[in-house]
């Protein structure tokens, strides 16, 4: 079996093979392994245990605490990191900044499988836009090619003092004002445009020390910072273990609904979010910044973590930050197992295999995305596609065997 | 890929029907039953299938939001990109995001989304509010050589509420109400609200003599089955005389279609003003959003506007800011999004309804079945009986409901017949019930009451009818 093991993983990673063969060759090891891959994910040798829907609903809860908890301090240490490099701009304190947001996105990623049930995240009033917008308007917080005067940095008139509440109110609510905070916001910040084919944006220290404006181009990603702690920080108090929140809304809910909001999260991301919204739509249009870290082309690690969420939430299983720590409780998997073993093992084979298959996709995604439909890239993410529209009808009826009502997967 | 497919099909095989199942995603409502009671179909009016095979059951806020029941993968893959098209902001230019800015200069909306939220129906907004989905048309009197509207020389042909840094909004409409009294035959009255509109904070001078007209975002599901019924079906319903008396007449728009540069038979709009799908969402992206495509290379700045105030030295997302295929996925997203089935059709009140819905002569221009042909491109829309309760044909609907604005061979008071399906749905997806093209009425009693012309016999026979009788027409309504 470990040899199998073996030849599966170097299989599914040889670049050299074609995607066909590459595949086969996963599927067949998959049957032979019996589910096994080591260091593909964490579902590895999970077996079912007996639990209630309730136990679900807070096990699940508990992890969504501990995924924005990691968020905010993941975030909290890029703060540091970006108040270091505003303090004293160089080559090397920009790295660091731009390593500390790499690693901050790595939480909040496997926090999106908590969207698309009008929680705390994405109800009315909720902060996914003002976190996660994309696409940002560049053009409207600073220069970029071709328009150097353009943005809110290059024009105190427009914004005299920048503040995280300045921020807020340029970023009206429904969409109708320009977007200018969020991750992307910081991201675009540190690095620049990428104008590159190879690698990520290239914007130089200086931008944040001799170049015009460069103290308002500080202040600015001092304040989008500040205001996407802050927000992660709401998140966070909505899901604390005490307190009049979100949490105990939920928690007191029939259990149903709340499992069914649980799986709609994770219908919503795999399908309509995943496969069809950032996937299948840089793939049909191959528009090369169609992706949505272009500016630090790590759309590749986008994909993973917000697929990893899924497999967290399946699993009821979530690795800490820190110290690797992985918390386990009643999941998806032990509930569906009691009413409907085949379709559970179903899922945990599938969730194995979506999270290879974006495992698979070659970075930069940019240049994944482009080639005839035969080019390794492009079967790569058609491949990541198939599994993940899979996978959300799977989830759908996992719905149905647990008897929550219809799981609704739609756009808009 | 298909090569792909097979091959993967091939191996699932082996593996047994999970990994098989794993490989396809086949979403096909089941035919022959009736998927909320179900009964076999054999013993469902044909009706409640509003899109034939395409009829999705749905009755929640995402009801107009469903691909066709019976598409298949490819064809989803190209709604799911058109649907990203239709709700993601379009920002300014230049960006990164090259296939997604172009933003304005000047705009009514940064999504098609905004306007038409959850594929649904826009609203006026309460007094004192900002217009988003509805938008004022302008002209000025006299038609183009294609005999479309005159735009103004300085305003163009629609009032930007909205703009990029750097240019101005050209105004802010402002709308008043004042109350009507409509009485029914058994004493009985409601209210009508009679919307009076002005434009506030003209930025780019005087506008002067102007024909206006507002019109609220329509609802857009089920748009490929309307375009898939046969032009000889809806002219041979076309009576441009009353011919045969009955104080119908029933007009085909005949309009410009910019691609071909022929004229032909206009279906889409509120006065049918668009030739087809592709054509109402160029004109949408470039008179709404400011984002120009093949069909429409130009801004919706005029000459004017450039000359005076340098709109045209702002930048812009290039040519054409709407790529091919994104105009023809979002095209192609509209045409595949299914119609709602109807609900409560078995309700002893809703087929009383129904009967009356025919006997005040509502059904002569909400004309409730059609037959689809096999000419679009797309195999889900072919050869469905649909039931979307239109005629596609221009109606007098007399002075009450009038802009003014002629429209190509539409009138100022001639409107076209909008279709039915899903009415009754509006409430839970959109959150109103405003209705007509400029979404005064607030009710589908007021829409019924606001009909004059052509109407005004039905809405007399529906203000004689005793109070059961109405609530009974309205019950079958909101069962669309």
């Amino acid at each position: 079996m470990a040899i199998h093991q073996t030849f599966c993983l170097y299989t599914l990673k040889k670049g050299g093979f074609s995607a066909i063969l590459g595949v086969k060759l996963g599927f067949a090891c998959f049957f032979l392994t019996g589910c096994q891959q080591s260091g593909s994910s964490n579902s590895t040798g999970i077996t079912p245990k007996a639990v209630t829907g309730e136990d679900v609903v807070e096990h699940y809860a508990n992890l969504v605490l501990a995924t924005y908890s990691d968020a905010l301090t993941a975030a909290e240490r890029m703060r540091a990191n970006i108040e270091v490099f505003c303090e004293a701009p160089s080559a090397g304190t920009l790295t660091a900044a731009r390593d500390a947001y790499i690693n901050a996105r790595i939480p909040y990623l496997q926090s999106e499988v908590f969207r698309f049930y009008e929680g705390p995240i994405d109800d009315e009033n909720g902060p996914e836009g003002l976190l996660n917008a994309w696409p940002i308007d560049e053009a409207y917080i600073d220069s970029v090619v071709d328009a150097p005067q353009a943005g809110l940095i290059n024009n105190p008139a427009q914004m005299p003092e920048i503040s995280p509440e300045a921020l807020l109110a340029a970023n009206e609510k429904d969409g109708e004002e320009n977007i200018s905070a969020g991750y992307h916001a910081i991201e675009f910040l540190l690095w620049g445009q990428d104008l590159s084919e190879e690698g990520p944006g290239a914007r130089p220290a200086s931008d944040f020390v001799s170049a015009p404006n460069a103290d308002r181009r500080r202040a600015f990603l001092l304040a989008a910072t500040d205001l996407l702690v802050a927000n992660l920080q709401g998140l966070v108090d909505e899901w604390q273990v005490k307190g009049l929140n979100y949490r105990q809304r939920f928690l007191t809910k029939p259990t149903d609904e709340a499992l069914n909001n649980i799986l709609t999260g994770m219908t919503m991301l795999s399908g309509f979010e995943m496969a069809s919204e950032r996937l299948m739509v840089a793939y049909d249009t191959q528009a090369q910044e169609d992706e949505h870290s272009c500016f630090s082309d790590t759309t590749h690690l986008d994909v993973i973590y917000d697929i990893q969420g899924i497999n967290n939430v399946f699993f009821g299983s979530y690795t800490r930050l820190d110290d690797n720590e992985t918390m386990h409780g009643a999941s998806i998997y032990d509930l569906l197992h009691a009413a409907d073993p085949n379709l559970a093992e179903t899922l945990k084979v599938i969730t194995r295999k979506s999270l290879d298959a974006a495992r698979d996709i070659p970075a930069p995604f940019d240049q994944a995305i482009l080639g005839e439909d035969d080019a390794e890239g492009r079967q790569k993410i058609l491949r990541s596609v198939e599994v993940l529209e899979a996978q959300s009808e799977r989830l759908k009826q996992a719905g149905e065997a647990l008897g929550l009502g219809p799981i609704q997967e739609v756009g808009s | 890929m298909k090569k792909l497919l097979f091959g993967l099909s091939a191996i699932a095989l082996l593996l047994g029907t999970h990994t098989q199942a794993e490989e396809t995603v086949d979403i096909h409502s089941p035919r022959g039953v009736h998927p909320v009671s179900g009964k076999s179909i054999d013993a469902v009016p044909a009706s409640v299938f509003a899109g034939g095979d395409t009829t999705v059951f749905a009755e929640n806020n995402k009801a107009f939001s469903r691909p066709l029941a019976n598409i298949s993968t490819l064809s989803r893959r190209e709604h799911v990109v058109g649907n990203s098209f239709f709700n993601k902001n379009w920002v300014m230019a230049p960006s990164s995001t090259s296939s997604r800015d172009g933003l304005g200069p000047m705009f009514n909306a940064r999504s098609c989304s905004a306007c038409h939220m959850q594929d649904g129906r826009g609203c006026p907004p309460e007094e004192g509010e900002e217009a988003l989905s509805l938008i004022m048309r302008l002209s000025v009197a006299g038609a183009d050589p294609h005999g479309a509207p005159l735009p103004h020389s300085i305003y163009g042909g629609q009032l930007s509420e909205r703009a990029i840094p750097g240019a101005s909004p050209e105004g802010q409409l402002r709308i008043t109400h004042e109350e009507v009294i409509a009485l029914f035959g058994d004493g009985e009255s409601t209210t009508l609200r009679k919307p009076t509109y002005e434009i506030a904070g003209l930025a780019y001078g005087e506008i002067g003599d102007v024909l206006t007209s507002p019109r609220v975002a329509p609802a857009v599901h089920g748009m490929g089955l309307l375009e898939a019924i046969p032009q000889a079906t809806l002219l041979a319903k076309a009576d441009p005389d009353d011919a045969d008396g009955d104080g119908v007449s029933g007009r085909a728009n005949l309009v410009y279609d910019v691609e071909s540069g022929k004229k032909v038979m206009g279906r889409f709009g509120w006065k049918a003003n668009q030739p087809d799908m592709r054509q109402q969402v160029a004109a949408a992206f470039c008179n709404d959003i400011g984002i120009t495509s093949s069909v429409f290379p130009n801004e919706n700045n005029t000459a004017i506007q450039n000359e005076r105030f340098g709109l045209d030295k702002l930048p812009n997302g290039g040519e054409f800011e709407l790529d091919e295929k994104v105009l023809s996925r979002t095209t192609s997203y509209l045409q595949t999004i299914a119609p709602p089935a109807r609900r409560d059709w078995d309700k002893p009140e809703v087929m009383r309804g129904e009967t009356i819905f025919s006997k005040i002569g509502c059904a002569e221009c909400h004309t409730p079945s059609h037959q689809t042909d096999d000419s679009s491109p797309i195999k889900e829309l072919h050869g469905q009986t649909i039931f979307a309760y239109t005629d596609l044909l221009l109606h007098d609907m007399g002075d009450a409901l009038a802009d003014g604005r002629p429209d190509f061979e539409a009138t100022g008071s001639e409107w076209r017949t909008p279709p039915l399906w899903g009415i009754g749905l509006q409430k839970v997806v959109n959150g109103h019930t405003c209705f007509l093209h400029d979404g005064r009425a607030r009710n589908l009693n007021e829409a019924i009451l606001w009909h004059g012309g052509e109407g005004q016999a039905s809405t007399d026979a529906y203000k004689e009818l005793n109070r059961d009788d109405r609530a009974a027409l309205l019950a079958f309504l909101n069962s669309l």
